[in-house]
């Protein structure tokens, strides 16, 4: 009878969500926010639009449009990434310990809602806000359309890192959020994470690179069996999958020059192996890793009640 | 009556500090139990494992016959708690607020607006019902809350400090709704380090004193027990009040006379019940003395609080 009534409840709205929603659609400051974003990001088009088509003033043809077609949409969902991967801490890195500070968390604890509907709520509104900036977006990366080059799939392959990218990071941040007991701490986590993702793996990764490749691709004096050299390989697209931003621009470059979505071929030796593209690692490991944090944070949030 | 609130011998410790010690109490149905003690004493802590927040290191407690800390959900359906200190989503309009708190009791969408309009109406904040939280005063916040603790129709009312730092007229405000509370058959367990700001609205009384229950019964009960004697002053008009003071030594439930300088009346301890002390008045009469003043001097429950706690305090 229980189940029942559960089951029976549970196709009433989760009350985090409309709450936080209602919190965060509120008054000026959505609107401001979303305005800033698309400004920035029309900005930026504007300059990257400008300033190719003043490099390369030369007729080209249709080819070199339906290049340019491809910077800008590329320009565009890159930057897209950055923001989308820097705006979501701020809406979920205080989500547990803003309750904790502004001294709700405690009520919130003696009524019966359960810990995983407090945290679905909470992420399910941050990711709706966040999705919000991904789809009003869509405009801006449609404008390579006009100018040829993009095909639907890029956009549709775009979107899925996109959404991605927010997950995990609302995901990370949550959990830092229930983890520490200040917003400023759980913000200062949660940025230090998305940094280094975004920006220490690929820094990190071309080092590696510019040292591994002579080995690899067996033009140094090392001699390296080719067992060995496809585990390499492996390695080192899986961590070229691990960041969003190399993970497009892998993407990107096997659907140009492969033609292909899901695999791709790499001689290795002699001989060629398969590789998934990069969003398919992206996709999976993440959406994994986000996965396994929210589940964290619920068993988190649910055992500090007997604290 | 049944027992409502039931501890056994329950104790929090926070490292070598024991907040809570062995703490046995009872608040029976319907009751409206002030909880008091200064400071620091362990009212808090109490109810706060009450209320489902704490595991008490030893000991048990029971709400409306389910164990605190067995059978947590059983316990919040029963409860409706109010913090000493807490927050309100200011951002939200005020029937949002309750509407979001009755969601999370799990109460269908269908009957809240009319839950809503009701708890407002019993709090008078029905003129506030679009406005945001924050716009509110303290008291209307107080309020508020109040009736966030009861979107569930809960039995008990764990209400922690409810009149603290509020105005005079916020006060009687809050008592206002205590009464009104126990007149919808609630039991209300209420915490105050003020005897007095909780004394009237009380049918009963539990002093704590560093975590540990110094008396606890009816308040009437409590009164009786801590002051085994009924204080009588007596006014005389011929001024015979050392005479009056020998004779009235001898008498039968005269437990002490002092003379007080000043006002030149006498302070008659007296045990017994009321006819009895009218007998006195009588024979005192009788025996010639001119009294013109005879009555009960009404001790207030603070001074009988700050007498019991200050030894245990220093």
């Amino acid at each position: 009878m229980v189940a029942r009534r559960r089951r029976s409840f549970s196709r009433e709205l989760n009350p985090m969500l409309v709450k936080e929603l209602r919190g965060r659609m509120r008054g000026a400051r959505a609107f401001m926010m979303l305005s800033v974003y698309l400004a920035m990001l029309g900005c930026f088009t504007s300059i990257v639009y400008a300033l190719y088509f003043n490099l390369t003033s030369t007729p080209g043809g249709w080819g070199a449009v339906a290049y340019a077609g491809k910077v800008l949409f590329s320009t565009v969902v890159l930057l897209e990434i950055f923001l989308v991967a820097f705006i979501t801490p701020a809406f979920t890195a205080g989500a547990i310990s803003g309750e904790r500070e502004r001294k709700t968390y405690e009520i919130l604890r003696t009524t019966l809602l359960p810990a995983r509907r407090l945290v679905l709520g909470k992420l399910g509104a941050a990711l709706a806000y966040v999705l919000l900036l991904i789809l009003t977006a869509v405009p801006l990366e449609s404008l390579a359309f006009m100018l040829g080059g993009v095909v639907a799939k890029e956009l549709v392959l775009a979107l899925a890192v996109l959404l991605v990218t927010a997950f995990a990071v609302a995901a990370i941040s949550l959990f830092a959020s229930a983890l520490v007991r200040t917003t400023l701490v759980a913000t200062v986590v949660a940025y230090s994470v998305v940094l280094l993702i975004t920006v220490g793996m690929p820094l990190v990764l071309g080092l590696v690179a510019a040292l591994g490749d002579p080995i690899i691709s067996g033009y140094s004096s090392v001699q390296m069996s080719t067992t060995a050299r496809i585990v390499l390989m492996y390695t080192f697209f899986s961590l070229l999958s691990l960041n969003p931003i190399t993970a497009s621009i892998l993407t990107e470059v096997v659907l140009t020059e492969e033609q292909a979505i899901w695999l791709f071929r790499v001689p290795v030796g002699g001989r060629s192996i398969w590789v998934p593209s990069g969003w398919i690692v992206y996709t999976v490991v993440y959406l994994t890793v986000g996965i396994v944090l929210v589940a964290l944070t619920i068993r988190r949030v649910r055992r500090q009640e007997t604290r | 009556m049944a027992p409502v609130i039931e501890t056994r011998g329950l104790t929090k410790r926070y490292g070598q500090r024991l907040a809570v010690a062995d703490l046995d109490l009872v608040v029976e149905e319907g009751s409206v139990f002030g909880f008091v003690g200064p400071n620091g004493a362990g009212k808090t802590t109490t109810m706060r494992i009450l209320a489902t927040l704490l595991k008490p290191t030893a000991g048990e407690a029971w709400v409306a016959g389910h164990s605190v800390t067995k059978d947590r959900r059983a316990v919040r359906r029963a409860i409706g708690y109010m913090p000493d200190f807490f927050g309100v989503y200011g951002e939200m309009r005020v029937w949002e607020y309750l509407d979001f708190f009755a969601a999370c009791y799990e109460i269908p969408s269908a009957v809240r607006p009319r839950l809503v309009n009701d708890l407002l109406e019993l709090v008078d904040l029905a003129h506030r019902r679009e406005d945001y939280v924050d716009s509110l005063s303290r008291g209307m916040k107080q309020r508020l809350c109040l009736a966030r603790a009861l979107v569930h129709d809960p039995q008990v009312l764990i209400l922690d400090e409810p009149a603290s730092g509020l105005d005079p007229r916020a006060r009687v405000e809050i008592r206002e709704l205590i009464r009104e509370l126990q007149a919808m058959g609630k039991t209300v367990f209420v915490s105050s380090h003020i005897l007095s700001e909780i004394e009237e609205v009380c049918t009963h009384i539990g002093i704590i004193e560093a975590g540990r229950l110094v008396i606890s019964g009816p308040l009437e009960e409590v009164r009786r027990r801590l002051r085994p004697h009924r204080l009588v002053r007596v006014g005389l008009a011929d001024g015979r009040a050392e005479a009056a003071r020998a004779w009235l030594a001898g008498q039968e439930g005269v437990a002490e006379v002092s003379l007080p300088e000043g006002d030149g009346d006498l302070r008659v301890a007296f045990s017994g019940d009321d006819a009895a002390l009218a007998a006195l008045l009588a024979a005192m009469t009788a025996a010639g003395f001119a009294v013109i003043r005879f009555y009960e001097e009404e001790e207030g429950l603070e001074e009988v609080f700050l007498h019991l706690t200050k030894g245990i305090v220093s």
